[in-house]
């Protein structure tokens, strides 16, 4: 079973303490993922300030601050705004929780050349509902050619399986087959890309769902 | 604090107004007015826009803007699509030409189509099978485009979140 | 609800009226409240139905901003231009409301179009 999250905390009232406690132990959504401690090592640490020490907490590598502060105030990460609503520490540390599990490893170019797969049209419905996942690799290789590299890092799905989906739409004429250019041209700067990853992030934990 | 937008279209009655009120967070704003067009079965239509709104996590909104449905109002499907991070064209299958429809929207979008992420939703198919799913994707293959249909009741939100889960994962196609 | 033909061809007459008579109109288009245009007077090549439709987004638009803001209903929008002005206000036909747009170019005097307005939207809803 995968260790709980651990959210620590400075500077609360105990009336804040118990509520936090509340919700991390009684949320559907967290699902018990988020544990609430008085020391030690943390996942996420919420606080009044962006205090230098942090004692007794030791913050985790890639570990967040969640910052308290009155509705109205801005500040630019993430925030707890207070007079308190549970759903908006929920959709925080689902969102701490997803972009601490988003990490693909860099690879090195492959030795020889990958094939770009595309669609010709989207797939029929008797396709599709096949498999649950077929939908989103559809998905994918709707805006875009993509490999089977691609396919595996945006779906999470084996290499196995997105394969067996290309050889499906090949077997009903579906596929587009091209040999992938050694550079890409990058239609968007590193800063929109990681701007429109954190956006879909915070939409995924708004409404509560992952993939398809 | 950057503000996202999401743009509902379709056809009238197809269930715009309905999907926003399903996923706003506040009550939207809409300009429904009396139907004077007896070719609709509705008693009110949107003349301007519907406007719902979602708070995110970090302070940032995601604003929904629904569309009027009548080819009459296009001037404001130009101001309403400016800059969305996706489409959502909502087809009502119980209409005498479905297909037909569908083309007015494709049309009428068709610049925004060649970047902004769009997926189809076909409504009422359970008492209205055709045209079915693969006749949509057969005419958009025709336009050479290639956008994820799917059926949905935009009253459960369950299905008005499946749209908004496939253009999420469109977008995050493009980011790879 | 359908109009009269005699109720209509009245309503022509005040739009046609308007734009003769009133210095710097461009056209006068009355709309039900869904954007179809009843009857109309316009010059030059201006669209009738696409200006009735326009004018029913930005009246409905208007009503939705009073309301917001709860001081009443609104009874009319002027869209103020560089070359002129447009003005929106509403008139009673056999008892529905409906939708009196003018367009205007910069000789014409706001004032007097309101007042205009306002008097044929009387003569109207007394047929």
């Amino acid at each position: 079973m995968e260790d709980k999250l651990c959210l620590g905390y400075l500077g609360l009232i105990k009336p804040e303490i118990d509520l936090i406690s509340t919700i991390l132990r009684t949320s559907s959504r967290l699902n018990g993922e988020w544990t609430l401690v008085d020391d030690g090592e943390c996942d996420a640490l919420i606080a009044y300030n962006t205090e230098k020490d942090l004692t007794p907490f030791v913050l985790k590598n890639g570990a967040n601050l969640i910052i308290i502060k009155r509705r109205g105030e801005t500040h630019p990460g993430y925030v707890f705004l207070k007079p308190f609503r549970a759903d908006e520490l929920v959709d925080v540390l689902i969102l701490i929780k997803t972009n601490r599990s988003v990490s693909a490893p860099v690879r090195g170019e492959p030795s020889t050349p990958q094939k770009l797969y595309g669609l010709k049209k989207w797939p029929p419905n008797n396709l599709l509902s096949q498999n649950k996942h077929f939908m989103l690799l559809a998905v994918y290789l709707s805006r875009g050619t993509k490999t089977i590299e691609n396919l595996v890092t945006l779906s999470g799905q084996s290499e196995k399986f997105c394969q067996q989906f290309i050889h499906m739409l090949e077997q009903h004429s579906l596929l587009t087959e091209d040999i992938k250019q050694l550079q890409p041209e990058r239609k968007t700067t590193p800063q929109h890309i990681e701007s429109k990853k954190t956006f879909l992030s915070l939409l995924k934990s708004r409404f509560g769902i992952g993939k398809l | 604090m950057k503000e996202y937008k999401l743009v509902f279209t379709g056809t009238t009655g197809a269930g715009k107004t309905t999907a926003i009120t399903a996923i706003s967070e506040a009550p939207p704003v809409k300009t429904d007015v009396t139907n004077t067009d007896e070719t609709l079965n509705k008693k009110s239509t949107t003349v301007g826009l519907d406007f719902g709104q979602i708070n995110l996590a970090n302070g940032d909104r995601l604003r929904l803007f629904g569309t009027p449905g009548q080819t009459r109002f296009d001037f404001m499907w130009k101001i309403l699509v400016k800059d969305a991070f996706g489409i959502i064209i909502l087809i009502d299958n119980s209409r005498p030409n479905p297909l037909d429809d569908l083309n007015l929207y494709i049309d009428g979008f068709k610049q925004e189509l060649l970047t902004i992420p769009c997926v189809v939703g076909v409504g009422r198919t359970e008492t209205h099978a055709y045209p079915s799913l693969d006749e949509y994707s057969n005419a958009l293959e025709k336009l050479n485009l290639i956008l994820p249909v799917i059926s949905v009741d935009v009253r459960n939100t369950e299905d008005v979140n499946m749209l908004i889960s496939i253009l999420m994962a469109q977008t995050e196609a493009e980011l790879i | 609800m359908n109009i009269a033909d005699y109720i209509v061809s009245a309503a022509k007459d005040e739009c046609t009226n308007l734009l003769n008579e009133q210095n710097g109109v461009l056209a006068v288009v009355i709309a039900s409240i869904d954007g179809f245009d009843l009857t109309s007077a316009v010059s030059g090549t201006l669209d009738a139905s696409r200006i009735a439709a326009m004018a029913s987004s930005i009246a409905a638009i208007g009503s939705v901003v009073t309301q917001e803001v709860h001081i009443g209903a609104s009874k009319s929008v002027t869209v103020n231009t560089e070359n002129g002005f447009v003005y929106i206000t509403y008139v009673e036909l056999s008892g529905v409301s409906h939708i009196l747009n003018v367009i205007a170019d910069k000789s014409a005097v706001l004032a007097q179009v309101i007042y205009r307005c306002s008097e044929i939207g009387k003569r109207l809803k007394s047929i």
